[in-house]
């Protein structure tokens, strides 16, 4: 029971830190950027040329990789964002097929590059096991659930507590009065897409040597983050963690203790249920003025 | 101002197109001929003198490209290896391959299409690279009256043979791979075997498969599963350990392969595992750690064994229009060489191209390896009116070795 609980607790991890990265990147524009599945995967192949075939040491490769990542975040929003926003001064649901066609070109070009059999993807940090609770855990384990509660916990701190992060907020609730106020709505759509593919690398820096690179696994960490943000409140980071852990450990338990084809079903059914008691997700408020 | 907006809008067209081209259904252009011959457009199949055109449909750049191009190779060696030994009814053997992309409903698409211009053109065609598309690709096969070899769809779809009137199946039923596996186990003494499979049309089919042959071996079992997008077999691999498994019978691919080795470690539990034939096509040494390929074995296909009596491997190499991919196992590249020597040998069984006639002298032939007929994938192949999937493969087609590195497509042990 133990170890179910806790391989559900680390897939619940994986997808509350995808989660954070959509929500970097949703707070100040409003987009729900479908392409971070493919720039987190991206992250994995990128870490795993720079170790493993190019022999960078560990430092030099992580950095590498998430500047790489932040070009792929600000590309996505010069692409599939801005010129939305510059027809017609909103982003409206056109978004959501031009993020789908990055996802699917950024995951094309990785398989077209690296190819579609899983790469194994080294951990830049230690290797073997840790005992703990009576089981054995993998130090790239407690890394991934360590990073997705301290990054989902910062997150939320910085953009409730500080300036930046607050207008971030007033052009989520209102993208006119905030522009009004001399908040320059382009700029913060650019550096929130740059964190968010920093972010989104760095998640696959850790994630990697978990799920392996593999393309074809950006759509499902799209889907499977974006059923987290919605379960946990969209907006809220530690909404998202929450949905994450609680997505993972119902699809693991489900699995392991009701069949393996009921994993998915009991995550959607949970979904449908929590949504219609809590429209606004778990960690979701109800419209009112924050800023 | 103007110009940058013009600079975004290309830029947004620019990755339009990737994407389209990301999506599209794959290409439909020809992109081989044997090496001895040209295509000559809409030459009927049953008209004399031209070149005999074979279709084979296989992922060229999609997720199956590794498994597609090989397997096309391996119709275009066997294509100019008869070309070089008097064609098929005398006739040189024009080899065109359409890209499907690794996607069932393009290579459905692309058949539909090609077809299209000129049903008759195609004499055999190679129906897919894996079960999925061969799946998608059965009724049109059914429908045209198309000939067509090729692995089978996962299914045993062509085991009843009025499903697949004119189509034949390399393999027979899935059940003969895990012979080999329950082997193994007999021979190692255990009483007591965990079957971890993928939930997939295929591996869920040999852990029903391998059941039956256990309970005959007297061995003791308890089956788990894990979805196919699972990141982590732990705790399934948990429940084996609890069930009191001396061995794992693992059916499963790609990443899960990583994940069942490393659940293994991280449950401090060194019991044998056995991979099925779907794991062994990958290079397993490269999807965990080396530390964790102790007591780790595989069901390979006989001609991944370089002691190996299949003939054909040397051949394959020698009349192959490019180089084999040495990464992956030699059975891609031999399914689509024997399916030429079956066409090959049912043409001249039936002196005709007619689908129904090539249909009825295959239900005819026992094809054996051999020095006329050099084989690659199986040593045997035979058909009936009934089944048509290879009622002569055998479970000895099979064997169960320590787990290899791939080097030059066969299995070289691991120091």
């Amino acid at each position: 029971m133990l170890v179910t609980i806790w391989s559900g607790l680390v897939l619940g991890s994986i997808y509350a830190l995808v989660a954070t990265g959509f929500t970097i990147a949703m707070l100040p524009t409003g987009v729900f950027n479908f392409a971070h599945g493919a720039i987190v995967v991206g992250g994995s192949f990128l870490i795993y040329q720079f170790i493993t075939v190019q022999g960078l040491p560990s430092v030099p490769a992580v950095v590498l990789t998430m500047l790489a990542g932040t070009v792929l975040g600000v590309l996505c929003e010069l692409l599939t964002v801005r010129p939305l926003r510059a027809a017609s001064g909103t982003v409206g649901t056109g978004a959501l097929v031009t993020t789908v066609g990055a996802s699917t070109a950024i995951a094309g070009w990785l398989g077209v590059k690296w190819g579609y059999i899983p790469l194994l993807v080294p951990f830049v940090g230690p290797s073997g096991f840790v005992h703990g609770f009576g089981i054995l855990m993998r130090p790239v384990e407690i890394t991934v659930v360590a990073l997705a509660v301290v990054s989902a916990l910062a997150c939320e701190l910085i953009f409730r507590k500080t300036r930046p992060g607050q207008a971030c907020l007033a052009v989520a609730e209102d993208i006119e009065p905030a522009m009004l106020r001399g908040i320059n709505v382009s700029r913060f759509s650019l550096i929130a897409f740059a964190l968010s593919g920093l972010f989104g690398a760095l998640t696959g820096v850790v994630v990697g040597p978990i799920t392996y690179a593999d393309p074809t696994l950006a759509p499902t960490l799209a889907l499977t983050g974006f059923v987290a943000v919605a379960l946990g409140g969209e907006g809220s980071f530690v909404g998202g963690l929450i949905g994450g852990v609680v997505v993972g450990l119902v699809s693991t338990l489900a699995t392991r203790y009701v069949g393996v084809n009921y994993g998915n079903s009991a995550v959607m059914v949970l979904l449908l249920v929590a949504l219609s008691l809590k429209p606004k997700g778990l960690g979701g408020q109800e419209k009112a003025r924050i800023v | 101002m103007k110009n940058k907006k013009k600079l975004i809008g290309l830029s947004a067209l620019l990755l339009a197109a990737t994407t389209v081209a990301a999506c599209s259904s794959g290409s439909s252009t020809s992109v081989g001929g044997s090496s001895t011959s040209t295509s000559t457009g809409n030459t009927s199949a049953t008209t004399s003198g031209g070149p005999i055109n074979v279709l084979v449909v296989a992922d060229q750049s999609g997720p199956n490209k590794t498994i597609g191009t090989q397997e096309a190779l391996g119709v275009q060696a066997g294509a100019a290896y008869l070309d070089a030994h008097g064609g098929v009814l005398g006739r040189q053997v024009s080899v065109t391959i359409l890209n499907d992309d690794g996607d069932p409903a393009t290579a459905a698409s692309l058949v539909v299409k090609t077809l299209a211009q000129n049903p008759a053109k195609y004499s055999m065609i190679y129906p897919g690279e894996e079960g999925t598309i061969i799946a998608a690709l059965i009724p049109i096969v059914k429908r045209d009256s198309l000939y067509a070899v090729g692995v089978n769809d996962g299914s045993s779809g062509c085991i009843d043979a009025s499903s697949c009137p004119t189509q034949f199946s390399l393999t027979g039923a899935a059940s003969l791979s895990t012979v080999a596996p329950v082997g193994f186990f007999s021979s190692k003494k255990y009483t007591n075997v965990g079957v971890l499979s993928a939930q997939l049309d295929f591996t869920q089919n040999e852990a029903t498969d391998i059941a039956p042959l256990l309970t005959k071996a007297g061995i003791k079992y308890e089956t788990a599963s894990f979805p196919v997008s699972a990141v982590s077999v732990t705790s399934e691999m948990s429940q084996l350990k609890s069930g009191g498994a001396q061995a794992v019978y693992a059916a499963a691919f790609g990443a899960a392969i990583g994940y069942i080795l490393q659940a293994r470690a991280q449950l401090g539990w060194n019991v044998p595992v056995v991979f099925d034939v779907a794991g062994a096509s990958f290079d397993i040494p490269s999807l965990a750690p080396a530390s964790q390929m102790a007591n780790v074995y595989e069901t390979a296909f006989k001609c991944m064994d370089p002691s190996s009596d299949l003939s054909a491997i040397g051949l394959i190499k020698k009349y192959a229009p490019s180089a084999q991919d040495p990464t992956v196992p030699c059975n891609q590249v031999a399914s689509g060489w024997d399916s030429m020597m079956i066409f090959s040998a049912a043409a001249k069984s039936a002196g005709s191209l007619s689908p129904t006639a090539l249909a009825k002298a295959t239900e005819g032939i026992n094809l054996a390896n051999s020095t006329a007929t050099p084989l690659a994938d199986y040593g045997k192949y035979c058909y009936s009116a009934t089944n048509h999937e290879n009622a002569c493969q055998s479970g000895s087609d099979f064997v169960v070795v320590p787990v290899g590195k791939i080097e030059n497509s066969v299995l070289s042990p691991l120091s």
